[in-house]
């Protein structure tokens, strides 16, 4: 299992790629897809990802659409055009992070 | 297999709102959330309540409670917003109240008006704004009366500080309210407050240590805005005094003045002992109109020296005394005396008396000395009076002495 810690920061970029990758997602749906992608070594909780998920729909990145399940509401989300572009730069933002830190951990790997 | 009811759902939406969750968007995601959590569980035959209640059994206390004040207070733009604004304002309002005090320090014109400005500002800015995001971001039981007390008591006591900057009339009903409204309604549901959550020491000894600030700056406010009743009353009782013995020496002075006629006197020396009168009237009408106004200044138009109250009024005296100054009303008549009474008086020894009585700098060295600022109204008033007792002294030797 990773750790919220480290999850903190990468969250936002989690959702926008996921989102970016399907037309629309909803909380659990989000959820699911985490867990699958990552072996169960990501799970999101309620308290970390509704947050993220308001907050980026009030800054417009994100749109909702409501869609009745008998007595339930489902509420989808999906990335407006603002939020894709800014995804797609996220995204890139993460990849160099990652790469950053790569390096950081593994600056002499074996055979160079 | 079994699926979810509509009475499952309203099950689960009720407990929701049962747990403090009141977001109508928040409500009908969780509730579909959890809905897809159970599920699986009732495909596998597990019951709808054991399946619920080990799934909120696992999550941790006020989960959603949380993630609603999370979302209000992060996704929330309008919030957010309110937040900046609060901010810009705090630091104008402090910014110009720091260069109106720097400019009232120095004399410079405006710094009075910068310092209420700024003060306004605050109380009525920042402040509530303050006061409605601090309570917006309280987690636990709310107490909406603790933060109107603790805003009330903080806007009079900053309003009773711009009222007496500005010398309007109200600030000590002002400070006394906000002393009275920190003592008895801030303090006793503060304590109710901490009481009820004893477990939460730390926020307690936030607030009991600004309680306490409170309660020692209300007292250092007290104690340096009024004087001891004691002082107060020996200042009274040598006013009194200075005034009856000013009163004898005048009428000492009257029947000197009627001797004179029975004395073979030169017309030029007789010319000169009624100027001299003439300008120990003046001199004394002046000091009169000087006081006169001294308690108008503390205590409005309508106040008279027989009947003015605010006798540790700490502003009147310079102010009047001030413009005085920029009039040269008193010091030119001073000189003016002390000139005809040496003339009158050849002797050195007379002149030496005419000059201990008649100080010219005596009055001058109150207008020039920044310490005048602060003199309470009552020893103002005593000083004034004992210069014009002093004048009639210094005319009553020069009477003796021509008479003698």
């Amino acid at each position: 299992m990773i750790s919220n810690d480290l999850l903190k920061g990468t969250l936002r970029t989690i959702v926008l790629k996921l989102l970016s990758e399907n037309d629309r997602l909803y909380g659990y749906e989000i959820t699911k897809k985490v867990e699958e992608m990552s072996k169960g070594k990501i799970r999101l909780t309620f308290g970390a990802l509704y947050p993220v998920l308001h907050k980026l729909e009030a800054e417009g990145y994100l749109r909702t659409e409501k869609e009745n399940i008998g007595k339930r509401v489902r509420i989808h989300y999906s990335l407006t055009d603002n939020g894709k572009n800014w995804a797609a730069s996220k995204m890139e933002e993460f990849r160099e992070f990652v790469n950053t830190m790569t390096y950081i951990l593994n600056p002499y790997p074996s055979g160079a | 297999m079994r699926s979810l009811t509509d009475n499952d759902i309203d099950f689960i939406i009720a407990d929701l709102e049962k747990r403090g969750l009141t977001m109508p968007v928040l409500k009908d995601e969780l509730t579909d959330h959890i809905c897809c959590l159970i599920e699986p569980d009732l495909e596998n035959g597990i019951d709808f309540v054991t399946s619920y209640n080990s799934l909120v059994n696992n999550l941790e206390d006020n989960i959603f409670r949380d993630i609603q004040h999370n979302i209000m207070l992060s996704a929330n733009l309008k919030y957010q917003k309110m937040k900046k604004t609060m901010f810009v304002l705090g630091i104008i309002g402090s910014l110009l109240i720091m260069t109106g005090a720097f400019s009232k320090v120095n004399n410079i014109p405006i710094g009075g008006l910068g310092l209420s400005l700024g003060l306004l500002i605050i109380i009525f800015g920042f402040l509530p704004l303050f006061y409605f995001t601090a309570y917006k971001e309280k987690r636990d039981k709310k107490n909406i009366l603790l933060d109107i007390a603790g805003y009330v008591t903080v806007t009079l006591f900053i309003l009773s500080v711009l009222f007496s900057n500005q010398h309007w009339p109200g600030a000590a009903i002002a400070r006394n309210g906000s002393l009275l409204f920190a003592i008895f309604i801030f303090a006793p549901l503060y304590m109710v407050t901490v009481f009820r959550k004893a477990n939460e020491t730390k926020s307690s000894v936030g607030y009991l240590m600004v309680i306490l600030l409170i309660a020692i700056g209300g007292i250092y406010i007290v104690s340096a805005t009024r004087m001891e009743k004691g002082t107060k009353e020996s200042y009274a009782k040598g006013y009194r005094e200075a005034n009856s013995k000013f009163a004898m020496v005048r009428s000492a002075n009257d029947s000197l003045y009627s001797r004179l006629g029975t004395k073979d006197l030169s017309p030029e020396v007789l010319a000169k002992v009624t100027d001299l009168r003439k300008v120990s009237t003046i001199l004394s009408l002046k000091t009169d109109r000087l006081q006169d106004a001294m308690v108008k200044v503390a205590d409005g138009d309508s106040a008279t020296l027989e009947n003015f109250t605010s006798l540790s009024d700490r502003k009147a005296f310079y102010k009047v005394l001030l413009s005085d100054m920029k009039n040269s009303n008193v010091s030119s008549e001073v000189v003016k005396f002390k000139f005809l009474a040496k003339t009158l008086c050849p002797n050195p020894v007379d002149q030496g008396i005419v000059e201990e009585n008649m100080n010219a700098n005596y009055l001058l060295a109150y207008y020039l000395n920044p310490e005048s600022k602060n003199i309470p109204l009552i020893a103002g008033l005593l000083y004034l009076t004992n210069f014009k007792l002093h004048v009639e002294m210094a005319e009553y030797h020069v009477l003796k002495t021509i008479l003698n």
